[in-house]
């Protein structure tokens, strides 16, 4: 599990650094429509929190519904507390614009690096896929061929990555307004997907716990959407 | 002799903003002495030892960094509250997060890791 504990650590770099280099280079000082210091500093308060509580709450729930014992962190859990922490804030603050994209180049390099240190924690880290006879199926160890759903993830968040970085110098009112919301949907829709492919256990129909997660935030990524595109016409 | 217009500049810190700040700091406090116990497990060998005391100490040091850095500045009182909790908060919240990696450093210990 070291190196997991490695690819964590080299996932918050390359978060750190790329969100750096993406602040710097567009010169977005503090998150759209937060001017004042301390509103920052409580923003930034709230986020943690709701990150740290939806990560620890949810991921603990899904290892307990699945039957093992234990705390665990889930970064679906996490995105969802920091949303609800995020706009709960905003709603007391009044604060009106999309503050996420400020965060977004740094969570995807954090999702993207992080995944692949998934990958390599191998069966202890439960973070694996259902058999498959797919001839890209991983052994974890134990002579079963398994998708690898963690490298789905960390791919299809790249090439998120990789359009946003693309395209935002083109449309940066577009991503400022709405790049929050459709990374949003984009993550929760494959998460929504690859959890189809995950051995966790069913909470409703063949939906486990991560499924309801993903869908609310389809649902909330879909609302802010349509209503920032209202606003914005 | 302290003028009215020094006074003006010196934050008063409000009861309930210490009373959190402190909350979040003892909480530091508490992860740091964990990861100092995991020290010496580690290097007494009953754990994994190796590399994992190397990270034991790392987070060790960054709490002990952190929770430095926020008092000093609750102490020196030219930090408005807002930065002072955020300081808290990464030293109570924020690096335990980030210490609990993964599948954890002693099995049994640590959260794990999962979705």
């Amino acid at each position: 599990m070291l190196l997991h504990a490695l690819f964590d650590l080299l996932s918050l770099l390359c978060g750190y650094l790329l969100s750096t280099w993406f602040r710097c280079r567009y010169s977005l000082e503090r998150p759209a429509g937060i001017t004042d210091p301390s509103q920052y500093h409580y923003y930034l308060i709230a986020l943690l929190l709701g990150l740290v509580g939806g990560s620890v709450l949810f991921g603990s729930l899904n290892l307990w519904l699945s039957g093992q014992s234990g705390l665990a962190k889930s970064m679906l859990g996490g995105v969802f507390g920091a949303i609800f922490a995020a706009e709960g804030f905003k709603y007391f603050a009044g604060i009106r614009h999309s503050t996420g994209l400020y965060f977004v180049p740094g969570l995807i390099a954090l999702i993207v690096v992080g995944r692949i240190g998934c990958f390599l924690g191998g069966l202890a880290d439960f973070t694996y896929g259902v058999p498959t006879t797919l001839p890209w199926g991983v052994d974890f160890g134990d002579g079963v061929t398994r998708h690898p759903v963690q490298l789905y993830e960390s791919a299809t968040m790249l090439l998120f990555l990789i359009g946003l970085l693309l395209h935002y110098p083109r449309q940066p009112q577009f991503w400022l307004r709405q790049g929050f919301y459709l990374f949003v949907l984009v993550y929760a829709a494959q998460r929504f997907a690859w959890e189809f492919l995950k051995p966790y256990a069913a909470v409703f129909g063949s939906l486990n716990l991560f499924h309801i997660l993903s869908l609310g935030l389809i649902l909330y990524a879909l609302y802010m959407l349509k209503r920032s595109t209202h606003h914005a016409a | 002799m302290i003028s009215d217009d020094n006074l003006q500049t010196i934050p008063t810190y409000p009861l309930l903003g210490r009373l959190l700040f402190w909350l979040l700091w003892l909480m530091g406090l508490l992860v740091c002495l964990l990861f100092c116990l995991f020290v010496l497990i580690t290097v007494t060998g009953r754990g994994m030892g190796g590399l994992l005391t190397v990270w034991n100490l790392l987070v060790a040091s960054g709490e002990i960094y952190l929770l430095s850095q926020a008092q000093q500045a609750l102490s020196q009182r030219e930090k408005p509250m807002s930065e002072l909790l955020w300081r808290a908060a990464l030293a109570g919240v924020g690096l335990p997060m980030l210490a609990a990696t993964g599948c954890g450093m002693l099995s049994g210990f640590m959260p794990r890791l999962a979705g």
